[in-house]
């Protein structure tokens, strides 16, 4: 007895047959149905989805309000203010503050979009950029404590690497391969997975959950404390998994523009000799600031409209 | 055109001659359903890559696909500026993965005139992409425990036979003078081929040819709307999985088999292109875009085909594969109520 194989078409049933009996392990099954689809292709020409025209639309969106002149006046304003403020290293805290306000003010569709400063309001932004930064810190402690202990592991290894090389640079006998399974290998993979697991978690589930938190304190709905108060927490969970495609679009967007807008305008600083550098918080108050927040505000009307968050709570400020 | 069949028997000689190319049949399987059959071509089994073979075919074939035609080739731009740009994110590998998930709803969905490759239009594509991507890697993880677990707390003192041979690989290309031939190195290395290496590698490579099938046979029902994420680990649906993987081994294992070389091949490209980040950066992205993601889940697209055309899978549940030839901003979770929009150019964001 030995195996076969037998490809086979469906005929109709007419003429003479054959009969066969399967038993035992013997398979009777179909491969190919009739032709379901011309051939499979990629992608097909009445799926054509414009990308240039999106990214103009969305830029154009993106820049419309500064064609109002209050807008430009408060942006520029906002762009001095936190330049001429590097110094003191708290620049960073007024514009978090700033965009809050700016959320605030497209998910709760405000008519100036770009929130005007003076004395008063830029020691609001100031106080709760402070506030934001505090409950980020407080967010990512864990995550520090796990990058603190792995960091201190990898020093030490980036040492052992320095000896090593020094070594053999005098000695030929030192054999790499054994160098790295005995010493790099087993502390760097445990740690290294870890972390890197400790850091998807984060990405994934955490911060989704505190940008929540941030949308509903700047639409004024909640306090500073609600950050570390269970309900708070767990409702903003079940917005975010109710919303989850929305979320997350909206949040690995910003992330991808957050980080590659730092590396590049601080590469541009670091490539003009620091001539640049001083341009540095006005490109990031446009890209890592107001994009980021337009984003937010975008992502808290939509919310607002399917009624996950409430809406924007008046108060007592006229901003 | 008719269905196509494939018949695993096993048969002597003398009954087999009289199944020449051409004879007509009448099939009855064990469950009692009769098809009528023209026999096309028959096949001796007694070596093994005529089973495989006919597959490998078909895999290729995925390979053309997203440079075929112009409108594949602008889709495949798109989907490399996302992944490339989501890299900076930190979110990319759940994006293709999610991404991969929506190919396996594509290739099953009912509609034929939709091309095969998950659009990303808005960001509520990435978004979609990404929370499935998160939920299926969790998932593989979790199954994948065992082995992990193996490998870290055992591993290691195999790892120096696997480290060196890297060295030597890396001294061969690039014109080492430590480097050896390969015949010498193995005879010369100080490393023997113990019970307890080739147990383990059995062990890990066992574990994972059973288990990873029966995973991503889960995915697939997960991808047509019929899993939910904690459906994952009930019991009934398990078994069913390995059941299936039982029952198409001659489909999922070449499958398998192609996932797994074609891991390997980009794990070695990967690690010859950290030498120039900018490489890394730019182009892994899109070289595991067409010669890994892509090409692996077509395969399983295309066992998951296979699977509906024999009834073991069900169609894809309405509302999850995308509706035919509606206009792009239509894409509406399902459960969800139109949303209104407020004003025109709200349309295309988000």
């Amino acid at each position: 007895m030995k195996k076969y194989v037998l490809d086979a078409v469906e005929v109709a049933s007419q003429g003479a047959f054959v009969d066969l009996a399967l038993e035992g392990k013997d398979l009777l099954y179909a491969v190919e149905g009739p032709a379901r689809r011309p051939s499979d292709t990629f992608s097909t020409p009445e799926e054509y989805y414009d990308l240039r025209a999106h990214f103009a639309r969305e830029w154009a969106a993106l820049i419309r309000p500064f064609g109002k002149s209050a807008n430009l006046f408060a942006y520029l304003v906002v762009a001095v203010i936190g330049t001429c403020m590097t110094f003191t290293g708290l620049t960073y805290f007024l514009y978090r503050g700033w965009r809050l306000d700016v959320v605030r003010r497209i998910g709760g569709g405000v008519q100036q979009e770009i929130p005007p400063v003076d004395i008063n309001s830029s020691f609001r932004y100031l106080g709760k950029g402070i506030v934001l930064a505090f409950w980020r810190g407080v967010y990512f402690v864990p995550l520090i404590i796990c990058a603190y202990f792995s960091s201190l592991k990898v020093l030490r290894m980036l040492l052992d690497v320095v000896y090593f090389v020094i070594e053999r640079i005098g000695n030929a006998d030192a054999s790499f391969v054994n160098f790295v399974v005995v010493k790099i290998i087993p502390q760097f993979t445990i740690n290294a997975l870890v972390t890197l697991i400790a850091l998807a978690l984060y990405a994934v589930f955490v911060w989704p959950v505190y940008r929540i938190l941030m949308m509903r304190y700047a639409l004024g709905n909640m306090s500073g404390t609600g950050f570390i108060k269970l309900a708070d927490i767990s409702r903003a969970w079940g917005v975010f998994r109710r919303n989850a495609p929305d979320v997350y679009g909206v949040y690995g967007f910003a992330m991808a523009v957050d980080v590659a807008s730092f590396l590049f305008f601080n590469t541009l600083g670091l490539l003009s000799f620091g001539f640049l550098f001083v341009l540095v918080p006005i490109a990031n108050l446009f890209f890592r600031f107001w994009l980021k927040g337009y984003a937010y505000g975008r992502l808290a009307q939509r919310l607002v409209q399917r009624g996950e968050l409430e809406p924007l709570k008046l108060n007592r400020y006229v901003y | 055109m008719s269905t196509k069949y494939k018949l695993n028997l096993r048969m002597d000689e003398a009954t087999a001659g009289q199944l020449e190319p051409g004879t007509r049949l009448r099939v009855t399987d064990q469950s009692g359903r009769e098809v009528y059959l023209e026999v096309g071509q028959r096949t001796n089994l007694s070596s093994v890559g005529g089973a495989v073979s006919s597959d490998l075919g078909s895999f290729w074939k995925g390979f053309r696909l997203p440079l075929a035609d112009r409108s594949s080739r602008r889709r495949l731009g798109a989907i490399y500026l996302t992944y490339a740009f989501l890299r900076a994110g930190g979110l990319s590998s759940f994006f293709v993965r999610g991404w991969r998930v929506a190919i396996i709803r594509r290739m099953t969905g009912a509609d034929p005139a939709v091309g095969l490759a998950p659009p990303v239009r808005k960001l509520r594509d990435i978004g979609r992409y990404v929370d499935d991507g998160v939920k299926m890697i969790s998932l593989n993880m979790l199954f994948k425990l065992p082995s992990i677990l193996i490998m870290v707390i055992v591993g290691f003192s195999n790892m120096e036979l696997l480290l060196s041979a890297l060295e030597n690989f890396v001294g061969l290309l690039f014109g080492g003078e430590s480097a050896q031939p390969w015949g010498k190195f193995f005879s010369e290395s100080s490393f023997n081929w113990s019970l307890s290496l080739g147990t383990q590698l059995l062990l890990l490579a066992g574990f994972s040819l059973v288990v990873t099938p029966a995973i991503k046979i889960m995915e697939m029902r997960y991808a047509l709307g019929y899993l939910k994420y904690r459906d994952f680990f009930r019991w009934e649906e398990i078994k069913r999985a390995f059941l299936l993987h039982r029952k198409y081994k001659f489909k999922t294992i070449p499958v398998y088999l192609w996932d797994v070389l074609l891991t390997g091949v980009s794990f070695v490209v990967g690690l010859l292109m950290t030498m120039l980040p900018l490489f890394l950066l730019v182009v892994y992205p899109a070289y595991k875009l067409v010669f890994n993601h892509w090409p692996k889940y077509y395969a399983y697209g295309s066992l998951a085909r296979r699977m509906q055309l024999n009834g073991d899978l069900p169609p894809a549940r309405p509302g999850v594969a995308p509706p035919a030839r509606t206009a792009p901003s239509q894409h509406l979770e399902p459960g969800h109520p139109p949303i209104e929009e407020t004003d025109t150019e709200d349309r295309y964001l988000l």
